[in-house]
């Protein structure tokens, strides 16, 4: 028996996600329409990890948004068991759909300010006002989708606060923001490390930033 | 200057006032292990990976806290690391663990600071590593200094403690 099953183009719980892989299974057509969508490729990525154990047998696999009508389709020509080399696939646009919300980064800077003194045992002090404000509105100076792709942002023992980006080939973006000015190093593959430090919170240096991130 | 000779005057107060404590050689050979203790969830990231916040130093100082690790063994130093344990803010994980070469590889250094007063918190196997940068309150890391913390991070081998409600070490040898 054919199940259809149409991925709505809206936030899903990772519960709503897991959920989507009891419905696959071999006879399965899954249409998910989704051309470059981060957030359907994630809803790929998780019914399809989630429910790596199930074999999907199909020419043609169509992601269709039927909110936006958006399509991926990924054709391959085989009339095997494709696990595996979803599996490569999987791995490859993973990074690409880690989603973080403005919202999300927001709340957690906040949060950061609720530690104490010595939070790491050893005399850190606490999240600087100041760094928390100016890494918020650098979310808007880079541009909300590309500093959506952050990796990881955590405090520092000094106050100021770190924002990482990095992609599958190990590349990466390195970005410490303090009260009146940021630094950070850009590390490409086969490039030399470059660096750049007292950069002012204002659109001309923060394009620069934003340009290296969608080079990621 | 001023700070020249504030560390002159520690140095010299640290050898007048060591009368009784056994202390370890003053230099660290370069195939010594160094031993830092890890906390989550604010050291490590949700894969368990370590961030750079682990080996950076508070404000107005060039210190990162470390153990020499040859001289003792890790029931001593989890048992020190649970001490400075807040759960569930700041819960003790595990060690990172680092050559004294790999860590001048990085362009820092690493130097015997043992601890003899107060007596509770005495620690003799208390070492600093040193980037060579005081970072001020407030103030981001040049992006230099920032990437050889990086590579620190980087050369560091992370062992995460299996057990850590359990006073004794359970997991891997710590090499």
């Amino acid at each position: 028996m054919m199940n259809n099953i149409e991925i709505l183009n809206k936030d899903l719980s990772i519960e709503e996600v897991r959920e989507l892989s009891n419905l696959v299974n071999s006879e399965t057509s899954i249409s998910v329409k989704g051309h470059n969508n981060k957030m359907l490729s994630a809803l790929f990525i998780g019914a399809s990890l989630l429910s790596s154990s199930q074999s999907i047998r199909a020419n043609d696999i169509n992601f269709i948004d039927v909110k936006t009508e958006n399509c991926l389709k990924i054709t391959k020509e085989y009339d095997k068991n494709v696990n595996v080399p979803f599996e490569k696939y999987i791995n490859e646009i993973s990074f690409t759909a880690n989603i973080v919300t403005k919202h999300e980064i927001i709340r957690d800077i906040l949060a950061f300010k609720s530690l104490n003194q010595s939070w790491d045992g050893y005399n850190a002090i606490p999240l600087e006002i100041d760094s928390a404000t100016n890494a918020i509105q650098l979310i808007d100076l880079v541009g909300e989708e590309e500093f959506c792709k952050i990796k990881d942002f955590y405090p520092n023992p000094n106050g100021t606060i770190s924002l990482e980006w990095s992609n599958n080939l190990n590349e990466k973006i390195s970005v410490e923001v303090g009260n009146n000015s940021y630094s950070y190093f850009v590390e490409f593959a086969s490039k030399e490390v470059q660096f750049f430090n007292k950069q002012k919170f204002n659109s001309k240096d923060a394009q620069i930033l934003s340009r290296f991130i969608q080079k990621l | 200057m001023l700070k020249y000779f504030q560390d002159l005057f520690k140095n010299f107060k640290r050898k007048r006032n060591n009368t009784s404590v056994n202390l370890l050689p003053e230099k660290i050979d370069v195939d010594e292990k160094i031993a830092r203790s890890i906390f989550s969830p604010i050291n490590v990231t949700k894969s368990n990976t370590l961030r750079t916040n682990a080996f950076k130093s508070p404000a107005n100082i060039d210190e990162v806290s470390v153990n020499r690790l040859d001289y003792t063994n890790a029931n001593f130093l989890k048992k020190l690391s649970k001490k400075i344990s807040i759960p569930p803010k700041r819960n003790y994980f595990g060690f990172a663990i680092l050559f004294k070469s790999e860590i001048l590889d990085c362009g820092a250094d690493v130097v015997y600071s043992p601890i003899i007063k107060p007596k509770e918190d005495a620690n003799i196997y208390h070492s600093d590593i040193k980037v060579g940068y005081i970072r001020e309150k407030g103030v981001e890391l040049p992006a230099e200094i920032s990437y050889k913390i990086k590579k620190l991070v980087e050369k560091s081998r992370l062992y995460i403690d299996p057990e850590p409600n359990n006073d004794l070490w359970k997991g891997e040898d710590l090499k």
